[in-house]
């Protein structure tokens, strides 16, 4: 159930786009999606479709993978996709009492689910192929400048990569706590909605007071090591621009390019 | 009963794949104190985890008094998981009611027990484990490491299951703690009369309690047999970084001067007190 979540989870691999560097791969994450914001005509999503079926192709992370995150917002998809069918002004495609149905929202939907599927497969292919503390990292490095003017970027980084790093932790002890309830024959499945929730309290109780323990334990061990912030500190990776982020960028501005050329021509 | 056919089971994590157990047969007899051994990765975990079907196997088959587990036409989940009580390691982790009597009593509420007979399982199990009853109104996390452990045992217990299986039971517990609870386990097994799977990396807990070892190593069961049985095979397991008990060397090395020890002990005390009976000192 919890292995079901593939949105922010690593999928180890040796692949080119694995190697790459953060930074790159955070930019051009962040060109993509503006970039799909851009799009105005069908044919306007080509440019970054074929990029993108070409990236997780060199990355080895299995289609079906990739596609599974999807999953986990189909709810939204099809809320957003009834309010654009149902909500759009013009030709009347079929009526239910007085909510009407037009083609031009159905032709809405369609855009509306391209491009969210698409945001959801590019930035899922960010994190599929960065291991969190990397994406940290590479987050820090590119918020660099805005230490000059006071922010605490280094704490944020710090944070996040606490954050981050806890996650996988606390899934493992989700799981443990569920599997030992269920030997004690909790039931997580069945019942209405109301039963379903207090069936979570047996894994709540427990996941937080572990969760507190283990800030606890944190805490004590960065300041018996003298954790002081951001001064001085040096870091063991180094992050690395390489021949291949700068061909990755350089394709990265061709698909725009493209994009950008189709769009012109079929308005 | 427990039987275990040719179970295998296989983890996958991004493009690869593990086998985590690999074709391990085993059967635990009614009453049997089952001890199973191995190293951290040795599958040991996993394996205990398809005995009450928590995990389902790649291929193999776990039958409980004959019927097959993973058949869900044949034995309901909930019923497999009532006769076969898995206490996780450092169960204590689990704990969650606001009272120990709570959290005991949350199995067999899961079971629709009645209330008499809910608390007739809760005493009956905080008995077995050594809770006193004052304790039952406490809350579970104002409680030692070691009480938490045994109110966390008898939540288990209280499902009243043919076959209880513990994951190190013993672990993160100082050596008098230690004994305490594998003692208790025996107790548990003496008083049900049900089977006990006792699983551990340490020779010495599962050599003192155990009727018969199972050697886990890489994912594979490489030997079975009573203690006795085990421990001769000291080069086998010195070849997987097992140790046979200290005591057992000793005993070995008394063995070897000639003097005639019986093949059965495997307690510090006991040996400790045949020595004293049957081995003359000489003085000086």
């Amino acid at each position: 159930m919890l292995k079901d979540i593939t949105l922010g989870q690593y999928f180890p691999g040796d692949s080119v786009v694995h190697k790459a560097d953060p930074r790159m791969k955070i930019l051009i994450t962040l060109v993509f999606l503006i970039g799909l914001f851009t799009v105005k005509s069908w044919l306007g999503f080509l440019p970054v479709l074929v990029f993108t079926v070409f990236v997780i192709r060199i990355s080895q992370v299995p289609f079906w993978y990739v596609l599974k995150g999807l999953k986990a917002i189909a709810v939204l998809i099809a809320i957003t996709g009834c309010f654009n069918i149902f909500l759009t002004e013009g030709t009347v495609w079929f009526q239910i009492g007085w909510l009407k149905a037009t083609y031009e929202g159905l032709n809405l939907a369609g855009f509306m689910l391209v491009r969210i599927c698409m945001l959801i497969v590019i930035t899922s292919m960010l994190t599929l192929t960065t291991t969190p503390i990397m994406l940290t990292d590479g987050i820090e490095s590119l918020l660099n400048p805005l230490k000059k003017i006071k922010v605490p970027v280094h704490e944020f980084a710090m944070m996040m990569t606490i954050a981050l790093r806890f996650i996988p932790t606390i899934m493992e002890e989700t799981d443990k706590i569920m599997k030992a309830q269920s030997a004690r024959g909790a039931d997580f499945e069945s019942g209405n909605l109301l039963q379903r929730a207090k069936a979570m309290i047996p894994i709540l109780v427990p996941l937080f007071i572990s969760a507190f323990r283990r800030a606890d334990e944190l805490a004590v061990a960065m300041e018996c090591r003298c954790y002081h912030g951001d001064q001085n500190r040096t870091k063991l990776r180094q992050l690395h621009f390489s021949g291949i982020d700068a061909l990755a960028a350089v394709f990265t501005l061709l698909v725009l390019v493209f994009q950008f050329v189709i769009e012109g021509m079929t308005l | 009963m427990i039987e275990i056919r040719h179970l295998t089971h296989t983890y996958t994590s991004g493009i690869h794949k593990t086998d985590a157990i690999r074709d391990v047969n085993l059967t635990i007899a009614d009453g049997e104190l089952m001890g199973i051994i191995g190293h951290t990765g040795s599958g040991k975990s996993t394996l205990i985890q398809h005995l009450n079907a928590l995990l389902k196997p790649t291929s193999g088959q776990v039958l409980l008094d004959g019927v097959d587990i993973f058949d869900s036409k044949a034995i309901a989940l909930k019923e497999v998981r009532k006769n076969v009580g898995l206490v996780f390691q450092y169960p204590e982790y689990q704990l969650f009611e606001e009272t120990v009597y709570k959290d005991i009593a949350f199995a067999p509420k899961n079971y629709g027990c009645s209330e008499e007979e809910i608390k007739e399982r809760v005493l009956a199990a905080a008995k077995t484990v050594g809770l006193k009853e004052n304790l039952l109104d406490k809350s579970p996390f104002a409680l030692s490491g070691g009480q938490k452990r045994r109110v966390a045992i008898a939540g288990v217990l209280a499902m009243n299951p043919k076959v209880l299986v513990l994951d190190e039971p013993a672990a993160g517990l100082d050596p008098f703690g230690r004994e305490k609870i594998l003692y208790e386990v025996e107790k548990i097994r003496a008083q049900r009369g049900i089977s006990v799977v006792l699983v551990s990396h340490s020779m010495e807990d599962v050599a003192a309690h155990a009727d018969r070892i199972a050697v886990m190593h890489d994912g594979e069961m490489k030997m079975c047999g009573t203690p006795a049985e085990i421990f001769a095979q000291d080069q086998v397991l010195e070849e997987m970084r097992l140790d046979v008990p200290q005591i057992t060397k000793i005993l070995n090395a008394l063995r070897k001067m000639g003097i005639a020890v019986p093949e059965d002990i495997f307690k510090v005390q006991e040996a400790a007190d045949w020595i004293l009976q049957n081995v003359p000192f000489t003085k000086g």
